[in-house]
């Protein structure tokens, strides 16, 4: 199934993209898909990020679905 | 939804006609403001000269939008209006303009307190502090 992966803030500094589309198999949870990013782009073991859900952060142990729009956000700085 | 971003700097044109827009609204007894301005840090020997800011728009337009709502729950507000910048504002002006109304100058200003508190903590907002020399460093909210 395919999901759509964001990256904001810093972030787009160590993975050199602001989105990409990536292929992960069914039954996948948001901790296996970091797991896949992080050996990507190694750079991003020394970022502090929340994962976003399709718009909301949720546990690492959430499943994903075919669709899902996964955002990596680093430490908010509003205001 | 509001869209809840402007580009570039807040100016003060803009927050003096907000209140213009609200004198009709004659079971308002109170305003309270808080404007965010974006101050020229000195960090490490070099000065902040200007933040850019970025969000993830959609996910943010959506949190306003509950941050809000749950303002109108906890306090009895008239209405609530939120605006941030995107893109680079200088220091010195304004990037966030937070405004509240009631028919009561307490629940303003307890209801302004929680909206700035919960914006700076759950918007989904990011910015890149500039400095003099045209390098860069990741602003954290304290």
């Amino acid at each position: 199934m395919l999901i759509i992966i964001r990256y904001f803030g810093m972030l787009v500094e160590q993975t050199f993209k602001q989105q990409e589309t990536l292929e992960v198999s069914e039954n996948s949870t948001i901790k296996s898909l970091e797991e896949t990013l992080l050996s990507k782009y190694p750079l991003l073991k020394n970022s502090s990020y929340n994962i976003a859900q399709n718009q909301k952060i949720v546990p690492k142990e959430s499943v994903l679905s075919n669709g899902d729009e996964l955002a990596f956000l680093p430490p908010f700085a509003g205001g | 939804m509001k869209n809840v971003f402007v580009q570039g700097a807040i100016t003060p044109d803009f927050i003096a006609n907000s209140i213009s827009k609200h004198q009709s609204k004659t079971t308002i007894g109170a305003h309270d403001i808080f404007l965010g301005q974006v101050r020229a840090d000195v960090i490490d020997g070099k000065t902040v000269t200007a933040i850019e800011y970025t969000a993830y728009e959609e996910m943010a337009n959506t949190k306003f939008d509950e941050i809000r709502e749950s303002a109108f729950d906890k306090f009895d507000l008239t209405c609530s209006h939120i605006y941030h910048s995107l893109g680079t504002v200088k220091a010195g002006e304004l990037c966030l303009f937070v405004f509240v109304s009631s028919p009561r100058r307490k629940e303003a200003m307890k209801a302004l307190e929680y909206l700035v508190e919960t914006i700076k903590a759950e918007s989904p907002i990011f910015g890149k502090e500039i400095f003099e020399d045209q390098s860069h460093q990741w602003k954290v909210n304290s």
